[in-house]
């Protein structure tokens, strides 16, 4: 029977009392919506001495959108985010989260989950990319700030949030109503884990690329990253441009076999859904 | 450590383990055996239940995550309107009825939230609760049908 080891439980109150703890224990799991942590913890696969539970601080909560840029607190269910929208940057985060796992887990699964714990699997990783988000994390040092415009915050070899430090909020510009959007994944069902992704955006004028973005990921390509696509502007959306832009998500994946033709194919659909006539 | 909570509408608390699950204080603390422990890694949703009104897996919860939570069980569904609809729904077209705790709870949170009990709808919204008997498409149908002639 999958149990856990023994632990001492703590749900601090505020943002710094957290901070606090996982300081002083260094020994700790921090765990959200519990999807990931707990599951971790019943396979025995972490044994931590203190489980510290950040699911209900308040400075981790809300949507605030202001002056053109949203932010996302971490501790947001991604149920929450499915229920965004009315803009493309909201519609590719709520298909990106309507995509992960069941009703249950979404309501369960936060977006500092999805977003920290660095699984290359994940949906949410490549849409924040192709959004060109900022994170900000807070740790023993002060709070600072992350880019996301080409790499994912979490995952080992990154490192780029430390085990003393939480995700606070996502930020990322809003994007005007002629942008297209398209968020799409392959796995063996579809509340599976994702063998391959593709978030993407883009905006075509005539037929002319004028903003053209994609981020790939996947079990299979190892980790999610940006594409380099800001050369095509100006391009028309060709079936040439549609090659070269497959091109480049091949060549920074390192996949192959199923993998290399679930992407292909996810690119496709990518760029038939932001250009319309390819 | 002390943990309490509202299971269907009832008060418990007790000193449990801090690894506690919430799924074994609603089966071994209020003693309420109808939610059915299964896979246990949160794949198979026969555990589901409403924690403060949204559905989660008690098998990936810990006791100590739902202090001061409103829990529902399947227990807790009334046998009128849409839980009413759904628990007939099940009682004829469920096989072994391991499932039903999840199935029922699930369904009942998606249809009293404004789904649509159209095959997709339903097929979505029941796609994390495993049925290893009926290939699905009976209990789909029942509960369809139930709520076309039930009270909505």
């Amino acid at each position: 029977m999958l149990y856990p080891d023994r632990f001492e439980y703590a749900r601090p109150g505020t943002l710094e009392e957290a901070l606090e703890l996982m300081a002083d224990v260094r020994d700790h799991l921090v765990i959200s919506g519990g999807t990931v942590g707990v599951l971790m913890l019943k396979r025995r696969l972490v044994r931590p001495e203190l489980v510290v539970d950040i699911g209900r601080l308040p400075e981790l909560g809300g949507v605030d959108a202001a002056r053109g840029t949203i932010s996302l607190g971490s501790a947001l269910r991604l149920s929450e985010l499915e229920g965004l929208g009315g803009s493309p940057a909201l519609s590719l985060i709520s298909s990106a989260a309507s995509s992960v796992g069941d009703p249950a887990i979404r309501t369960m699964g936060t977006l500092g989950g999805n977003v920290a714990l660095g699984d290359p699997s994940n949906d949410i990783p490549p849409a924040l990319i192709a959004l060109g988000a900022i994170a900000t994390v807070v740790g023993p040092d002060g709070e600072r700030r992350v880019g996301l415009d080409r790499s994912p915050l979490g995952g080992d070899s990154l490192g780029r949030i430390r085990g003393d430090e939480l995700l606070v909020r996502v930020e990322f510009g809003d994007l005007p109503a002629g942008y297209r959007w398209y968020y799409g994944k392959r796995g063996i069902r579809h509340l599976d884990r994702s063998i391959a992704n593709v978030a993407a955006l883009g905006l075509t004028v005539d037929g002319v690329v004028e903003d053209l973005r994609m981020a790939v990921g996947g079990s299979a390509c190892g980790t999610s990253a940006g594409l380099r696509l800001e050369d095509l502007r100006g391009a028309r959306m060709t079936a040439g441009i549609a090659d070269e832009v497959t091109r480049r998500a091949m060549s920074s994946c390192p996949c192959g076999g199923y993998g290399a033709a679930a992407l292909e194919s996810l690119v496709g659909d990518a760029l038939a859904a932001l250009g319309g006539s390819i | 450590m002390r943990v309490g909570m509202r299971i269907n509408g009832q008060p418990y608390e007790a000193d449990v383990e801090p690894r506690t699950l919430l799924i074994d204080f609603i089966r071994d603390v209020a003693n309420m055996k109808g939610t059915h422990m299964g896979c246990g890694t949160g794949d198979c949703g026969a555990c589901t239940v409403l924690m403060d009104g949204r559905p989660v897996k008690s098998c990936l919860v810990l006791a100590a995550q739902a202090d001061g939570s409103d829990i529902v069980t399947v227990e807790g569904l009334g046998g009128d309107g849409i839980a009413g609809s759904v628990k007939n729904a099940l009682a004829r077209s469920l096989q072994c009825g391991f499932c039903a705790p999840g199935m029922a709870i699930t369904a009942t949170w998606y249809l009293e939230n404004g789904g649509e009990p159209t095959e997709e709808g339903l097929r979505n919204a029941l796609s994390g609760v495993l049925c290893r008997c009926t290939g699905y498409q009976p209990i789909i149908e029942a509960i369809a049908e139930e709520m076309d002639h039930g009270d909505r």
